[in-house]
Protein backbone atom coordinates (compact mmCIF):
# COMPACT_ATOMS: atom_id res chain seq x y z
CA UNK A 1 0.00 0.00 0.00
CA UNK A 2 1.49 3.36 -0.85
CA UNK A 3 2.03 6.26 1.47
CA UNK A 4 0.09 9.27 0.54
CA UNK A 5 1.08 12.06 2.59
CA UNK A 6 -0.01 15.37 1.95
CA UNK A 7 1.84 18.77 1.88
CA UNK A 8 0.15 22.14 2.88
CA UNK A 9 0.37 25.27 4.33
CA UNK A 10 -2.02 27.66 5.44
CA UNK A 11 -0.72 30.90 3.29
CA UNK A 12 1.74 31.26 0.27
CA UNK A 13 4.79 31.66 -0.23
CA UNK A 14 5.95 29.67 2.83
CA UNK A 15 8.07 27.17 -0.02
CA UNK A 16 5.38 24.09 0.30
CA UNK A 17 5.54 23.42 -3.45
CA UNK A 18 9.87 23.72 -3.00
CA UNK A 19 9.69 21.36 0.04
CA UNK A 20 7.28 18.78 -1.64
CA UNK A 21 9.32 18.32 -4.89
CA UNK A 22 12.81 18.41 -3.00
CA UNK A 23 11.19 15.43 -0.81
CA UNK A 24 9.95 13.52 -3.80
CA UNK A 25 13.14 14.24 -5.77
CA UNK A 26 15.15 12.38 -2.70
CA UNK A 27 12.58 9.67 -2.10
CA UNK A 28 12.57 8.72 -5.71
CA UNK A 29 16.71 9.05 -5.32
CA UNK A 30 16.14 5.93 -2.63
CA UNK A 31 14.73 4.55 -4.63
CA UNK A 32 10.67 4.65 -4.18
CA UNK A 33 8.52 5.32 -7.35
CA UNK A 34 7.06 8.56 -6.08
CA UNK A 35 4.01 10.38 -7.57
CA UNK A 36 3.15 14.41 -7.20
CA UNK A 37 0.10 15.56 -7.54
CA UNK A 38 -0.41 19.44 -8.21
CA UNK A 39 -3.72 20.33 -6.44
CA UNK A 40 -3.02 23.40 -6.48
CA UNK A 41 -5.15 23.91 -8.81
CA UNK A 42 -6.01 27.71 -8.49
CA UNK A 43 -1.93 28.82 -8.97
CA UNK A 44 -0.13 25.75 -10.44
CA UNK A 45 3.55 26.00 -10.50
CA UNK A 46 5.28 22.59 -9.05
CA UNK A 47 5.64 21.99 -13.12
CA UNK A 48 8.46 24.73 -13.33
CA UNK A 49 10.28 23.12 -10.58
CA UNK A 50 10.52 19.99 -12.30
CA UNK A 51 11.81 21.75 -15.54
CA UNK A 52 8.16 21.56 -17.57
CA UNK A 53 7.20 23.77 -19.86
CA UNK A 54 3.72 25.18 -19.69
CA UNK A 55 3.30 23.77 -23.44
CA UNK A 56 4.82 20.42 -22.78
CA UNK A 57 1.20 19.55 -20.88
CA UNK A 58 -0.82 17.53 -22.52
CA UNK A 59 -3.88 16.70 -19.97
CA UNK A 60 -3.82 17.80 -16.83
CA UNK A 61 -5.92 16.77 -13.53
CA UNK A 62 -8.11 18.98 -14.77
CA UNK A 63 -9.04 16.75 -18.15
CA UNK A 64 -8.90 13.87 -15.49
CA UNK A 65 -11.69 15.66 -13.31
CA UNK A 66 -13.95 16.57 -16.35
CA UNK A 67 -13.47 12.90 -17.84
CA UNK A 68 -11.55 13.91 -20.84
CA UNK A 69 -8.72 11.81 -19.86
CA UNK A 70 -7.95 8.70 -17.68
CA UNK A 71 -5.30 9.58 -14.82
CA UNK A 72 -3.15 8.00 -16.59
CA UNK A 73 -2.46 9.87 -19.55
CA UNK A 74 -2.09 13.27 -17.44
CA UNK A 75 0.73 11.32 -14.89
CA UNK A 76 3.85 12.76 -16.46
CA UNK A 77 7.17 10.52 -15.86
CA UNK A 78 9.72 13.32 -14.89
CA UNK A 79 12.81 11.40 -13.83
CA UNK A 80 14.65 12.12 -17.13
CA UNK A 81 13.66 15.76 -16.84
CA UNK A 82 15.73 15.66 -14.01
CA UNK A 83 19.19 14.80 -15.50
CA UNK A 84 19.97 13.49 -12.05
CA UNK A 85 20.50 9.22 -11.28
CA UNK A 86 17.75 8.25 -9.62
CA UNK A 87 17.08 4.80 -8.23
CA UNK A 88 13.09 5.26 -8.44
CA UNK A 89 11.21 7.44 -11.01
CA UNK A 90 9.25 10.19 -10.46
CA UNK A 91 5.35 11.08 -11.78
CA UNK A 92 3.90 14.42 -11.89
CA UNK A 93 0.14 15.16 -12.54
CA UNK A 94 -0.26 18.70 -13.52
CA UNK A 95 -2.88 21.28 -13.03
CA UNK A 96 -4.32 23.23 -15.60
CA UNK A 97 -2.58 26.17 -16.41
CA UNK A 98 -5.00 27.80 -18.47
CA UNK A 99 -7.04 30.57 -16.97
CA UNK A 100 -9.98 29.48 -18.32
CA UNK A 101 -9.71 25.78 -16.97
CA UNK A 102 -8.93 27.04 -13.94
CA UNK A 103 -12.33 29.29 -13.23
CA UNK A 104 -14.27 26.36 -14.48
CA UNK A 105 -12.80 24.22 -11.72
CA UNK A 106 -13.54 27.14 -9.24
CA UNK A 107 -17.15 27.46 -10.51
CA UNK A 108 -18.06 23.43 -10.47
CA UNK A 109 -16.27 22.30 -7.85
CA UNK A 110 -15.08 18.57 -8.07
CA UNK A 111 -16.63 15.22 -6.86
CA UNK A 112 -14.33 14.12 -3.59
CA UNK A 113 -15.04 11.02 -4.55
CA UNK A 114 -14.03 10.63 -8.23
CA UNK A 115 -11.02 12.18 -7.05
CA UNK A 116 -10.07 9.58 -4.75
CA UNK A 117 -11.19 6.88 -7.41
CA UNK A 118 -8.78 8.58 -9.29
CA UNK A 119 -6.03 8.73 -6.72
CA UNK A 120 -6.25 5.20 -6.14
CA UNK A 121 -6.33 4.09 -9.61
CA UNK A 122 -3.12 6.23 -10.18
CA UNK A 123 -1.19 4.47 -7.34
CA UNK A 124 -2.23 0.94 -8.82
CA UNK A 125 -1.56 2.12 -12.67
CA UNK A 126 2.01 3.49 -11.82
CA UNK A 127 2.70 1.07 -8.55
CA UNK A 128 3.33 3.79 -6.66
CA UNK A 129 4.94 3.95 -2.94
CA UNK A 130 4.66 6.95 -2.55
CA UNK A 131 1.78 9.69 -3.46
CA UNK A 132 2.65 12.97 -2.59
CA UNK A 133 -0.43 15.69 -2.66
CA UNK A 134 0.92 19.59 -3.34
CA UNK A 135 -2.30 21.19 -1.52
CA UNK A 136 -3.50 24.88 -2.08
CA UNK A 137 -3.05 26.98 0.76
CA UNK A 138 -5.81 27.67 2.84
CA UNK A 139 -8.62 25.12 3.70
CA UNK A 140 -10.77 24.51 1.01
CA UNK A 141 -13.19 21.81 0.28
CA UNK A 142 -9.37 19.83 -2.28
CA UNK A 143 -7.33 20.42 1.01
CA UNK A 144 -9.56 19.02 3.80
CA UNK A 145 -10.25 15.80 1.26
CA UNK A 146 -6.19 15.50 0.70
CA UNK A 147 -5.76 15.63 4.48
CA UNK A 148 -8.95 12.68 4.96
CA UNK A 149 -6.86 10.56 2.75
CA UNK A 150 -3.31 11.03 3.44
CA UNK A 151 -1.81 8.97 5.34
CA UNK A 152 0.70 11.82 7.02
CA UNK A 153 0.09 15.65 6.30
CA UNK A 154 3.29 17.56 6.75
CA UNK A 155 2.38 21.32 7.32
CA UNK A 156 4.77 24.26 5.83
CA UNK A 157 5.41 27.26 8.08
CA UNK A 158 7.17 29.90 8.62
CA UNK A 159 8.53 31.57 11.57
CA UNK A 160 5.89 34.85 11.46
CA UNK A 161 2.98 35.86 13.32
CA UNK A 162 0.36 34.76 10.29
CA UNK A 163 1.80 31.47 9.98
CA UNK A 164 1.13 30.90 13.35
CA UNK A 165 -2.34 31.43 13.75
CA UNK A 166 -3.11 29.57 10.08
CA UNK A 167 -0.47 26.57 11.17
CA UNK A 168 -2.56 26.65 14.29
CA UNK A 169 -6.36 26.28 12.68
CA UNK A 170 -4.71 23.81 10.41
CA UNK A 171 -3.63 21.41 12.96
CA UNK A 172 -7.04 21.55 15.01
CA UNK A 173 -9.08 21.17 12.03
CA UNK A 174 -6.94 18.33 10.39
CA UNK A 175 -7.20 16.37 13.88
CA UNK A 176 -11.06 16.70 13.60
CA UNK A 177 -10.27 14.55 10.24
CA UNK A 178 -8.35 11.87 12.23
CA UNK A 179 -5.41 12.32 9.93
CA UNK A 180 -2.95 9.51 11.02
CA UNK A 181 0.43 11.51 12.23
CA UNK A 182 1.17 15.11 11.70
CA UNK A 183 4.71 16.90 10.81
CA UNK A 184 5.31 20.66 11.01
CA UNK A 185 8.13 21.72 8.95
CA UNK A 186 9.45 25.55 10.05
CA UNK A 187 11.01 26.97 6.81
CA UNK A 188 12.82 30.31 6.01
CA UNK A 189 14.13 30.89 9.35
CA UNK A 190 16.23 33.87 9.38
CA UNK A 191 19.62 32.39 10.85
CA UNK A 192 19.62 34.40 13.57
CA UNK A 193 16.96 32.21 15.31
CA UNK A 194 18.18 29.05 17.27
CA UNK A 195 17.02 25.77 15.93
CA UNK A 196 16.45 24.31 18.47
CA UNK A 197 14.61 26.95 20.17
CA UNK A 198 12.31 27.66 17.85
CA UNK A 199 11.65 23.49 17.18
CA UNK A 200 10.96 23.74 21.01
CA UNK A 201 9.04 26.44 21.15
CA UNK A 202 6.73 25.19 18.00
CA UNK A 203 6.25 21.71 19.36
CA UNK A 204 5.18 22.76 22.67
CA UNK A 205 2.59 25.22 21.05
CA UNK A 206 0.83 23.07 18.58
CA UNK A 207 1.72 19.96 20.32
CA UNK A 208 2.81 18.53 17.21
CA UNK A 209 5.78 17.11 16.25
CA UNK A 210 8.75 19.42 14.20
CA UNK A 211 10.14 17.37 11.12
CA UNK A 212 13.27 19.89 9.94
CA UNK A 213 13.90 23.87 11.23
CA UNK A 214 14.78 25.33 7.08
CA UNK A 215 17.38 27.93 7.40
CA UNK A 216 16.85 30.86 5.17
CA UNK A 217 19.74 30.34 2.84
CA UNK A 218 20.85 32.82 0.08
CA UNK A 219 21.56 29.37 -2.14
CA UNK A 220 17.82 29.06 -1.95
CA UNK A 221 17.02 32.41 -2.35
CA UNK A 222 19.33 32.49 -5.60
CA UNK A 223 17.72 28.94 -6.96
CA UNK A 224 14.15 30.60 -6.58
CA UNK A 225 12.04 28.83 -8.81
CA UNK A 226 14.40 27.66 -11.20
CA UNK A 227 15.34 24.14 -10.03
CA UNK A 228 15.29 21.51 -7.30
CA UNK A 229 17.88 22.69 -4.86
CA UNK A 230 18.42 19.23 -3.40
CA UNK A 231 20.21 17.96 -6.65
CA UNK A 232 21.75 21.39 -7.34
CA UNK A 233 23.24 21.54 -3.98
CA UNK A 234 23.34 17.87 -2.91
CA UNK A 235 26.14 18.59 -0.12
CA UNK A 236 23.97 21.82 1.19
CA UNK A 237 22.78 21.19 4.95
CA UNK A 238 19.52 22.29 3.47
CA UNK A 239 19.26 18.99 1.57
CA UNK A 240 20.36 17.10 4.62
CA UNK A 241 17.41 18.67 6.14
CA UNK A 242 15.48 18.30 3.44
CA UNK A 243 16.58 14.24 3.48
CA UNK A 244 15.09 14.73 7.54
CA UNK A 245 11.62 15.82 6.41
CA UNK A 246 11.85 13.16 3.89
CA UNK A 247 12.71 10.28 6.66
CA UNK A 248 9.78 11.81 8.80
CA UNK A 249 7.24 11.18 6.25
CA UNK A 250 8.18 8.07 5.69
CA UNK A 251 8.70 6.95 9.02
CA UNK B 1 80.77 77.22 46.82
CA UNK B 2 82.66 75.23 44.21
CA UNK B 3 85.96 76.16 43.35
CA UNK B 4 86.82 76.88 39.72
CA UNK B 5 88.46 73.19 39.39
CA UNK B 6 85.60 71.70 40.35
CA UNK B 7 83.24 73.42 37.50
CA UNK B 8 85.70 72.69 35.20
CA UNK B 9 85.72 69.17 35.69
CA UNK B 10 81.69 68.76 35.97
CA UNK B 11 81.51 70.90 32.77
CA UNK B 12 84.13 68.55 30.89
CA UNK B 13 81.77 65.81 32.10
CA UNK B 14 79.00 67.19 30.36
CA UNK B 15 78.84 65.59 26.60
CA UNK B 16 78.00 69.37 24.96
CA UNK B 17 81.06 70.86 25.90
CA UNK B 18 83.39 67.34 25.95
CA UNK B 19 85.28 68.76 22.88
CA UNK B 20 85.89 72.26 24.15
CA UNK B 21 88.91 73.00 24.69
CA UNK B 22 90.09 73.75 29.57
CA UNK B 23 90.03 77.70 28.60
CA UNK B 24 87.48 78.25 27.03
CA UNK B 25 85.59 76.24 29.60
CA UNK B 26 87.49 77.77 32.05
CA UNK B 27 85.69 81.08 30.90
CA UNK B 28 82.31 79.76 30.98
CA UNK B 29 82.88 78.48 34.59
CA UNK B 30 82.89 81.99 35.37
CA UNK B 31 79.63 82.90 33.70
CA UNK B 32 77.90 79.62 35.78
CA UNK B 33 75.53 80.70 38.58
CA UNK B 34 74.56 78.85 41.41
CA UNK B 35 70.90 77.76 41.75
CA UNK B 36 69.86 75.28 44.40
CA UNK B 37 66.10 74.21 44.54
CA UNK B 38 64.12 72.17 46.90
CA UNK B 39 61.74 68.89 46.35
CA UNK B 40 58.88 69.63 44.59
CA UNK B 41 60.03 73.34 43.41
CA UNK B 42 59.25 74.17 39.64
CA UNK B 43 62.55 75.36 38.08
CA UNK B 44 60.69 76.95 35.04
CA UNK B 45 57.03 76.32 33.31
CA UNK B 46 55.68 75.48 30.28
CA UNK B 47 54.98 79.18 28.12
CA UNK B 48 57.23 80.70 30.31
CA UNK B 49 59.55 83.31 28.63
CA UNK B 50 63.25 81.41 28.87
CA UNK B 51 66.73 83.14 28.54
CA UNK B 52 69.34 80.79 30.16
CA UNK B 53 69.98 76.61 30.53
CA UNK B 54 70.64 74.63 33.28
CA UNK B 55 73.31 72.09 34.00
CA UNK B 56 71.86 69.75 36.98
CA UNK B 57 75.06 69.34 39.38
CA UNK B 58 73.39 67.18 41.82
CA UNK B 59 69.67 65.90 42.60
CA UNK B 60 67.11 64.94 39.87
CA UNK B 61 63.87 67.04 37.74
CA UNK B 62 60.80 65.87 36.01
CA UNK B 63 60.17 67.41 32.60
CA UNK B 64 56.50 67.44 32.04
CA UNK B 65 53.93 68.96 30.20
CA UNK B 66 50.72 69.10 32.37
CA UNK B 67 50.02 65.79 33.92
CA UNK B 68 52.03 63.85 31.60
CA UNK B 69 56.14 63.39 32.64
CA UNK B 70 58.29 63.88 29.65
CA UNK B 71 61.75 62.67 31.44
CA UNK B 72 63.51 62.26 34.37
CA UNK B 73 67.11 63.82 34.08
CA UNK B 74 70.14 63.49 36.59
CA UNK B 75 73.26 64.16 37.60
CA UNK B 76 75.27 66.29 34.86
CA UNK B 77 72.41 66.42 32.18
CA UNK B 78 71.79 69.63 30.32
CA UNK B 79 67.92 70.74 30.11
CA UNK B 80 66.71 74.47 28.95
CA UNK B 81 69.06 74.54 25.93
CA UNK B 82 66.61 75.39 23.41
CA UNK B 83 65.32 78.86 25.15
CA UNK B 84 69.15 79.62 24.85
CA UNK B 85 69.03 78.88 20.93
CA UNK B 86 65.70 80.48 20.39
CA UNK B 87 64.06 83.17 21.93
CA UNK B 88 60.96 81.25 22.50
CA UNK B 89 58.12 80.53 25.32
CA UNK B 90 59.24 77.16 26.88
CA UNK B 91 57.71 74.27 25.44
CA UNK B 92 57.49 71.75 28.60
CA UNK B 93 57.94 72.69 32.47
CA UNK B 94 60.62 71.35 34.82
CA UNK B 95 60.58 70.40 38.67
CA UNK B 96 62.61 69.00 41.06
CA UNK B 97 61.78 65.63 42.52
CA UNK B 98 64.50 66.10 44.97
CA UNK B 99 66.67 68.74 46.10
CA UNK B 100 68.89 69.59 42.94
CA UNK B 101 71.92 71.73 42.49
CA UNK B 102 72.30 73.41 39.30
CA UNK B 103 74.58 75.74 37.28
CA UNK B 104 72.55 78.21 35.00
CA UNK B 105 73.82 79.66 31.97
CA UNK B 106 72.86 82.76 30.77
CA UNK B 107 71.83 83.48 27.08
CA UNK B 108 73.97 86.15 26.68
CA UNK B 109 76.98 84.62 28.81
CA UNK B 110 76.59 81.76 26.33
CA UNK B 111 76.86 83.58 23.14
CA UNK B 112 79.70 85.72 24.98
CA UNK B 113 81.90 82.71 25.65
CA UNK B 114 80.58 79.20 23.69
CA UNK B 115 78.48 80.90 21.13
CA UNK B 116 80.81 80.62 18.27
CA UNK B 117 82.24 77.34 19.24
CA UNK B 118 81.17 74.96 16.47
CA UNK B 119 81.81 71.89 18.44
CA UNK B 120 79.54 73.22 21.11
CA UNK B 121 76.83 73.90 18.57
CA UNK B 122 77.48 70.49 16.72
CA UNK B 123 76.65 69.01 20.24
CA UNK B 124 73.51 70.97 21.27
CA UNK B 125 72.14 70.15 17.52
CA UNK B 126 72.47 66.35 18.63
CA UNK B 127 70.62 66.95 21.71
CA UNK B 128 67.92 68.62 19.62
CA UNK B 129 67.69 65.88 17.14
CA UNK B 130 67.43 63.67 19.73
CA UNK B 131 64.28 65.63 21.28
CA UNK B 132 63.21 65.81 17.53
CA UNK B 133 63.15 62.21 17.14
CA UNK B 134 61.01 61.41 20.41
CA UNK B 135 58.55 64.03 19.89
CA UNK B 136 57.83 62.48 15.99
CA UNK B 137 57.98 59.21 17.84
CA UNK B 138 55.54 60.45 20.57
CA UNK B 139 53.08 62.14 17.61
CA UNK B 140 53.15 58.71 15.56
CA UNK B 141 51.76 56.91 18.27
CA UNK B 142 49.82 59.49 19.35
CA UNK B 143 48.14 59.59 16.06
CA UNK B 144 47.95 55.89 16.07
CA UNK B 145 46.15 56.17 19.25
CA UNK B 146 43.44 58.32 17.35
CA UNK B 147 43.08 56.27 14.89
CA UNK B 148 42.19 53.26 17.05
CA UNK B 149 39.83 55.35 19.36
CA UNK B 150 37.94 56.35 16.15
CA UNK B 151 37.86 52.72 15.70
CA UNK B 152 35.82 52.15 19.00
CA UNK B 153 33.61 54.86 18.33
CA UNK B 154 33.05 53.63 14.57
CA UNK B 155 31.85 50.51 16.14
CA UNK B 156 29.49 51.99 18.56
CA UNK B 157 27.94 54.26 15.41
CA UNK B 158 28.14 50.26 13.61
CA UNK B 159 26.43 48.63 16.49
CA UNK B 160 23.37 51.09 16.40
CA UNK B 161 23.31 50.68 12.77
CA UNK B 162 23.26 47.23 13.16
CA UNK B 163 26.28 46.76 10.93
CA UNK B 164 28.59 46.21 14.33
CA UNK B 165 31.96 43.15 13.13
CA UNK B 166 33.56 42.41 16.53
CA UNK B 167 36.69 41.61 14.63
CA UNK B 168 37.01 45.52 13.46
CA UNK B 169 38.10 46.02 17.12
CA UNK B 170 40.39 42.72 17.49
CA UNK B 171 43.82 45.50 16.88
CA UNK B 172 42.64 47.71 18.77
CA UNK B 173 41.68 44.66 21.80
CA UNK B 174 45.01 43.57 21.08
CA UNK B 175 46.63 46.90 23.05
CA UNK B 176 47.35 46.41 26.82
CA UNK B 177 46.88 50.14 27.66
CA UNK B 178 43.80 51.38 29.00
CA UNK B 179 42.08 51.82 25.46
CA UNK B 180 43.00 48.48 24.68
CA UNK B 181 40.88 47.04 27.84
CA UNK B 182 38.33 49.69 26.49
CA UNK B 183 38.06 47.66 23.33
CA UNK B 184 37.94 44.34 24.79
CA UNK B 185 35.11 45.74 27.40
CA UNK B 186 33.41 46.95 24.07
CA UNK B 187 33.48 43.56 22.30
CA UNK B 188 31.95 41.28 25.36
CA UNK B 189 29.48 43.98 26.15
CA UNK B 190 28.31 44.06 22.12
CA UNK B 191 28.13 40.06 21.99
CA UNK B 192 26.02 40.19 25.29
CA UNK B 193 23.67 43.12 23.60
CA UNK B 194 23.73 40.91 20.58
CA UNK B 195 22.48 37.54 22.43
CA UNK B 196 20.17 39.42 24.75
CA UNK B 197 18.86 41.07 21.96
CA UNK B 198 18.18 37.56 19.64
CA UNK B 199 16.97 36.26 23.06
CA UNK B 200 14.05 39.13 23.44
CA UNK B 201 13.28 38.65 19.83
CA UNK B 202 12.56 35.07 20.05
CA UNK B 203 10.58 35.90 23.57
CA UNK B 204 8.32 38.17 21.59
CA UNK B 205 7.15 35.68 19.18
CA UNK B 206 6.91 32.98 21.53
CA UNK B 207 4.37 35.08 23.79
CA UNK B 208 2.67 35.96 19.97
CA UNK B 209 1.90 32.41 19.65
CA UNK B 210 0.17 32.26 22.39
CA UNK B 211 -1.94 34.92 22.29
CA UNK B 212 -3.62 34.02 19.22
CA UNK B 213 -5.32 30.66 20.60
CA UNK B 214 -8.65 32.17 21.31
CA UNK B 215 -9.14 33.85 17.84
CA UNK B 216 -7.82 30.05 16.23
CA UNK B 217 -10.44 28.57 18.25
CA UNK B 218 -13.15 30.74 15.92
CA UNK B 219 -11.35 30.43 12.57
CA UNK B 220 -11.64 26.04 13.16
CA UNK B 221 -15.19 26.72 14.06
CA UNK B 222 -16.09 28.77 11.29
CA UNK B 223 -14.35 25.53 9.13
CA UNK B 224 -15.68 22.80 11.16
CA UNK B 225 -18.81 24.02 11.47
CA UNK B 226 -20.00 24.63 7.91
CA UNK B 227 -22.01 21.38 6.04
CA UNK B 228 -19.25 21.34 3.55
CA UNK B 229 -17.26 20.02 6.56
CA UNK B 230 -19.89 17.90 8.00
CA UNK B 231 -20.56 16.09 4.73
CA UNK B 232 -16.64 15.16 4.47
CA UNK B 233 -16.95 14.37 7.41
CA UNK B 234 -19.31 11.55 7.15
CA UNK B 235 -17.90 10.18 4.10
CA UNK B 236 -14.45 10.26 5.51
CA UNK B 237 -14.48 6.37 5.91
CA UNK B 238 -16.08 5.31 2.80
CA UNK B 239 -13.03 7.70 0.88
CA UNK B 240 -10.42 6.17 3.18
CA UNK B 241 -11.43 2.64 2.39
CA UNK B 242 -11.43 3.76 -1.79
CA UNK B 243 -8.03 4.30 -1.15
CA UNK B 244 -7.12 1.51 0.77
CA UNK B 245 -8.97 -0.53 -1.96
CA UNK B 246 -11.00 -2.02 0.45
CA UNK B 247 -14.41 -0.40 -1.58
CA UNK B 248 -14.98 -0.01 -4.85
Amino acid sequence: MARIISVHSFRGGTGKSNTTANVATLLAAEGHRVGVIDTDIQSPGIHILFGLAGHEIAYTLNDYLWGRAEIGQIARDITPNLEADLRGRLFLIPSSIKAGDITRVLREGYDPEVLTRGYRKLVEELQLDVLMIDTHPGLNDETLLSIVISDVLAIVMRPDQQDYEGTGVTVQVARKLQVPKMWLVINKVPEIFDAADVKSRVEQTYGCDVAAVMPLTNEMVTLASSGIFALRYPQHRLTTLYRQVAAALMG
Amino acid sequence: MLSTIDRLIILKSISIFSETPDDVLVEVTSQLKDHTVNTGEVIFEKGELGDCLYIIVEGEVRVYDGERTLNHLGERAVFGEMAVLDPAPRSTSVMATTETRLFRLDRDSFYRSIGGRVEVLYRIIHILCQHLRLRIDDSAEDYKYMMQFARVTAAAVAVEAGAYESSSLDEVASRTDALGQLARVFQHMAAEVYAREQRLQQQVQALQIELSAAKQQRQVAEITETTHFQDLLAKASSLRAIMEGTKE
